[in-house]
């Protein structure tokens, strides 16, 4: 799974709620099926929520690492629903 | 030495409800706008299991003449205003009062900024320009019930266990449903520190907290435990006057909220001084003034109007919290859909 590259990342680190989950909502639905979308937070509250729901939303998280202290990064790949 | 002790149970009281509001992410600006955002209901479902916690804890309470009930009065006008305001304003500074306390003890620089924004929109409603805007609202619409402060069982004239009673019942029976329906998917084990909460944790925490504070708020001379909106106008009056006597019960709770928060935040490795793009930092500031005349006009923060006034059936705390929730979900559909 280390091998997967993403295709385009998005880096809201600094930023609280709610900009982190709509910035990730916006842009998984610019992006094609099948893509990945590299998310950088430092925001406890969006590490957790981002994958509850963008899996509602039909996408699929790949991985969610720590990086540095609150840093995290996630990896979601585009859902064909989407 | 009475000071003394009241600054100490203040602190005390804060440091355990900044760990529980850090670690439950207890944030009812999160809780009321993700319902309508992501359809997501977690931090709401921790907040109900306070409320229902506190219903019966603060009535059980006064019961056995440990604390005299003071539910927060009836000034339709002024509710309305002010908890719509409040709900606008949490959203744009993205945080309320208690997000942004425990936010601030994460290490965020904006939080603090909504924090400074609530201080001095609170002083200025309170002493300056906006003071008599207050004052007329609140005297034009106030009700009052054989000199009291409304209350639901009052209006009805019942005692207030027939309303606690099945309202709790219904709350429980919500909570293990979901609870029941989540386990099957998943089991969280609870760690204090690692990942957050469990909202039936948070809920059943904060509630308890909020019922032991009770008392010792009142011992202090505070008639609502918890409210936030005083104590961060008192450090503000310290902080420009240099003056300690502003130190009080409230001012100690939220220091102690504050370091309670970095403390947890810490030790879950979440804690890092973060600051947000600028335009972000001006619209924190803004949203705080807002939540501080808010709080003021319709007499009530978030915890004073949802955390407490809800649980003890107060009129004014229903309406404002009403229009609070829907002063965020009108603010959120306007800035996020």
């Amino acid at each position: 799974m280390s091998s997967v590259t993403p295709d385009q990342v998005l880096d809201v680190k600094g930023e609280i709620c709610p900009y982190p989950d709509i910035k990730t909502r916006r842009k998984l639905k610019e992006m094609k099926a099948g893509q990945v979308l590299e998310v950088l937070t430092d925001y406890p509250l969006s590490v957790e929520r981002i994958p509850r729901n963008v899996e509602k939303e039909g996408h699929k998280v790949l991985k969610i690492e720590r990086i540095d202290g609150p840093t995290h990064r996630i990896l979601i790949q585009v859902g064909s629903s989407a | 030495m009475v000071v003394v002790a009241n600054i100490l149970s203040g602190l005390v009281i804060g440091l355990a409800f900044g760990i529980a509001l850090q670690r439950g992410r207890f944030c009812f600006n999160s809780a009321f706008r993700d319902t309508l955002l992501f359809k997501d209901y977690t931090i709401i479902k921790a907040i109900g299991v306070a409320i229902a916690v506190e219903m019966v804890g603060f009535q059980l309470l006064s019961e056995l003449g440990l604390v005299q009930l003071y539910p927060r009065g009836l000034y339709w006008g002024a509710n309305i205003l002010g908890g719509f305001m409040f709900g606008v304003g949490m959203v744009i500074a993205g945080g309320c009062i208690s997000g942004a306390t425990y936010r601030t003890g994460e290490g965020m620089v904006g939080s603090m900024l909504a924090l400074v924004g609530i201080a001095i929109g609170a002083v200025a409603t309170l002493n300056y320009s906006l003071s008599p805007i207050k004052d007329l609202l609140q005297t034009a619409t106030k009700i009052q019930i054989k000199g009291l402060s409304p209350t639901i069982p009052l209006a009805l004239g019942v005692s207030p266990w027939v309303l606690i009673i099945p309202v709790f019942a219904l709350f429980v029976f919500f909570a293990q449903r979901s609870y029941w329906r989540e386990r099957k998917a998943k089991i969280d084990p609870i760690s204090l520190f690692g990942h957050s909460w469990p909202w039936w944790f948070a809920g059943t925490i904060v509630g308890s907290i909020a019922v032991i504070s009770y008392p010792l708020a009142e011992a202090a001379g505070r008639s609502t435990p918890l409210a936030m909106t005083g104590g961060y106008v008192g450090i503000l009056a310290i902080l420009v006057n240099q003056d300690l006597q502003f130190l009080g019960w409230e001012q100690a709770m939220v220091v102690g909220a504050i370091s309670g928060a970095a403390i947890a935040a810490l030790l879950a490795r979440e804690w890092k001084v973060r600051v947000p793009p600028g335009r972000m930092l001006g619209q924190s500031l803004l949203g705080g003034l807002v939540m501080g005349v808010g709080a003021v006009l319709g007499d009530g923060c978030n915890i004073t109007t949802i955390l407490i006034g809800i649980p003890l059936l107060s009129l004014g705390g229903i309406l404002a919290g009403t229009f609070t929730i829907l002063g965020c979900w009108t603010a959120a559909y306007l800035m996020f859909r």
